[in-house]
């Protein structure tokens, strides 16, 4: 009797008495009680704070409201201006990452000099520390010093050094475009792969078949790539969505919330605020878009996969 | 309906200055109008690259692509008006058939309508046998209904060429041979000239008007079929072309009044002079059986040399088998009938009529002497007519 043969019949002896149905998830046990104590748990334990007022400076005072949390992000000041902003975000921040990439990945995928070495730069936006390039941008927009600054003079757009970061009316705009360059690489990176993944053969056989350089992009790229181009696209607004890095070692989300979105509001309120409650409400509102965004992610991809 | 002209066609990949790999060098081929040209040769001597310059897909370094006349090389491969079918298929994956076949007619100012073409698509689904297939994505066809699509895509244009790019080579054996002919009956149906690339030799002598069979870049022979195999212009046409392969062996020839004699290691025999059409001043030569015309002495008579063979493979191929044996002369292959008596480490004396002796000139490997077809061989023991 081999040890395989020893091991099966063991696992049948202990197994004798667990029904047939139930099993069959022995086996994934051990991941499903990670996924659960990870994943599961928490989401549940911000659902279930969210219907109590609860601070962390006084955590067993916590008391019911059911969903009082919830109207108050209704009725909260600042939650236009937040949810205002991270619709401006997800919305700029994505698109121009998409135009951006989407050019970057097409003129690597081009048989120019150097694009392997060009292909490496060009993700280190993407691999660098977060903070670190936060941090860099942040220097870069900075009011006396910065190289934004000096650069719009020298180009005549403004007269003087401006303050950007901390002015109500600009700060929004420097970390989108720090998030912009963080996310561009990786859309070119995905754009890339996907032109290569494209038979060389087709865009011959529609060179005989007569179609121009944009008839060849207009019916076998577009069409070879589109979901692997919603995928990015769903990629863009999930990173965007859920950013926070960007917004708070640039600008903490001010002035005021000038520059704040929804991952900054859960911030504030959960550990400046200390309302573990209202913070659990506002993550349950962000929880239920993402979800929404990887609905059709997954959705997208499995198609991607159908068509391999 | 074209007449295409390839004039000292040459393509290097890469710096030509510097260390460019040549494909292609000084190819002259010319194809008269409806003819079906097929260029044969190994991997690498630069047919598929030929024919992608005739196509447009590259461009020549040097000489003219003509078609009618008018040099073609500046022409982009989209208004050449030349269709090609891909090894590969090359099928749009996200098109249905019906749109695969319509994709080229939308792309012609041709002034078609939806309706018109439409009607064009179901005509040649219909010639095809593909009808039922328009609405199908071509990952849910077979390898013979994926041909079949790119070959409806080729001729649903009328194009002024047709290329093909070793069409059959994905296909199983038995499809080829069913897809070859439907090739064959489509081209000559349609007139339509053609270019046609593999390397399968076979498939070259049963599809071709004219070979062209390439070496290294570099022609060795343009002929019909049947130049190619019975005159061909070197040791290389001969070995490529024709299977199994010929058998050769070395000879000293001299020369007598009316006849050339050669001498081998264990047979000597005469080949008349008025076999011979070009004045032989070797004294040693390479003498060339082809497989096909050995005969078993003992089955068959003729004024040519006779030697002993000991039998080493006896491989049936239905009403005739390819024997490989062992002779004084070196390793002699030969396909042969009444071999059901035959055993390895079996004797067998092995003939062939001199009408069908190859020989070659030992040092430029060029013809000497090419298989003479028998009606030319008038008197004398003519190797069809004593058949046992």
């Amino acid at each position: 009797m081999s040890y395989v043969d020893q091991a099966q019949s063991s696992y049948r002896n202990v197994t004798r008495y667990i029904p047939e149905s139930l099993r069959v998830y022995l086996p994934i046990l051990p991941v499903m009680a990670l996924v659960g104590l990870f994943i599961l748990y928490p989401i549940a334990q911000a659902i279930y704070s969210s219907f109590f007022t609860k601070s962390l400076l006084r955590p067993s005072e916590a008391e019911f409201v059911g969903l009082a949390n919830y109207v108050e992000i209704w009725t909260d000041p600042d939650i236009h201006q937040v949810l205002w902003n991270t619709f401006v975000w997800v919305t700029v921040g994505s698109l121009a990452a998409i135009v951006l990439g989407f050019l970057m990945g097409w003129l690597l995928n081009e048989k120019l000099p150097y694009t392997s070495v060009a292909s490496a730069i060009v993700l280190i936006p993407w691999v660098l520390p977060r903070v670190v390039g936060a941090s860099i941008w942040q220097f870069m927009f900075g009011g006396s010093q910065g190289i934004v600054n000096e650069l719009l003079v020298q180009l005549g757009v403004i007269d003087e050094y401006i303050v950007m970061l901390g002015a109500t009316e600009y700060s929004l705009w420097p970390p989108i475009i720090g998030m912009i360059w963080r996310l561009a690489p990786l859309f070119a990176l995905l754009t890339l792969t996907s032109l290569q993944g494209i038979d060389e053969h087709l865009y011959e056989a529609a060179r005989m078949d007569g179609a121009t350089p944009w008839e060849q992009f207009r019916y076998i790229t577009i069409p070879m790539m589109k979901y692997n181009l919603a995928i990015g696209f769903l990629l863009m607004l999930i990173y965007n969505v859920r950013n926070f890095s960007m917004v708070w070692v640039m600008t903490k989300g001010g002035p005021g919330v000038s520059s704040s979105t929804l991952p900054v509001m859960i911030y504030r309120a959960a550990f400046i605020d200390f309302e573990v409650g209202f913070a659990s409400a506002l993550s349950v509102l962000l929880f239920v878009v993402l979800l929404v965004f990887s609905y059709y992610y997954i959705k997208f991809y499995d198609k991607v996969r159908g068509e391999m | 309906m074209t007449h295409l002209e390839l004039d000292s066609v040459k393509k290097v990949f890469g710096d030509p200055e510097k260390e460019g790999v040549v494909a292609v060098n000084d190819l002259d081929i010319d194809v008269p109008d409806g003819d079906f040209l097929v260029l044969l040769g190994p991997s690498g001597c630069g047919k598929t690259t030929t024919l992608r310059m005739i196509g447009g897909l590259e461009d020549p370094t040097e000489g003219e692509v003509r078609f009618d006349g008018t040099v073609v090389n500046d022409v982009k491969a989209r208004n050449r008006d030349v269709a090609m079918v891909f090894q590969d298929f090359a099928l749009y994956p996200h098109m249905t058939v019906r749109e695969n076949l319509g994709f080229g007619l939308r792309r012609e100012n041709n002034d078609m309508t939806d309706a018109e073409i439409n009607e064009r698509v179901t005509e040649v689904a219909e010639m095809l046998e593909i009808e039922e297939l328009l609405n199908n994505k071509p990952a849910q066809l077979s390898g013979g209904q994926k041909q079949r699509v790119a070959l409806g895509r080729a001729i649903i244009r009328e194009p002024r060429l047709f290329l093909f790019d070793e069409p059959l080579a994905n296909l199983d054996a038995k499809l080829r041979k069913t897809m070859r002919t439907e090739i064959d009956e489509l081209q000559s149906e349609v007139g339509i000239t053609s270019a046609y690339v593999t390397h399968n030799q076979e498939e070259a002598m049963t599809i071709a008007d004219k070979i062209a069979i390439l070496d290294d870049g570099e022609l060795q022979q343009l002929g019909t079929p049947d130049q190619v195999f019975n005159e061909p212009a070197n040791l290389f046409v001969a070995q490529f072309v024709g299977s199994p392969d010929m058998n050769l062996f070395e000879g000293a020839l001299s020369e007598r009044t009316d006849s050339y004699r050669i001498e081998m290691d264990v047979a000597s025999f005469d080949i008349p002079k008025r076999l011979v059409d070009t004045e032989i001043d070797t004294q040693d030569v390479l003498v060339g059986f082809r497989p096909q015309d050995l005969y078993q002495a003992r089955t068959r008579a003729t004024d040519g040399p006779d030697f002993e063979t000991q039998v080493r493979v006896v491989e049936p191929v239905g009403t005739e088998a390819i024997v490989h044996g062992t002779s004084a002369l070196g390793d002699v292959t030969a396909k042969v009938g009444r071999f059901h008596d035959l055993e390895p480490d079996d004797q067998m004396e092995l003939t062939i009529a001199p009408e069908h002796i190859y020989l070659f000139d030992p040092t430029t490997e060029s013809l000497l002497k090419g298989r003479l077809v028998t009606e030319r061989a008038e008197g004398g023991a003519s190797a069809d007519s004593v058949e046992a």
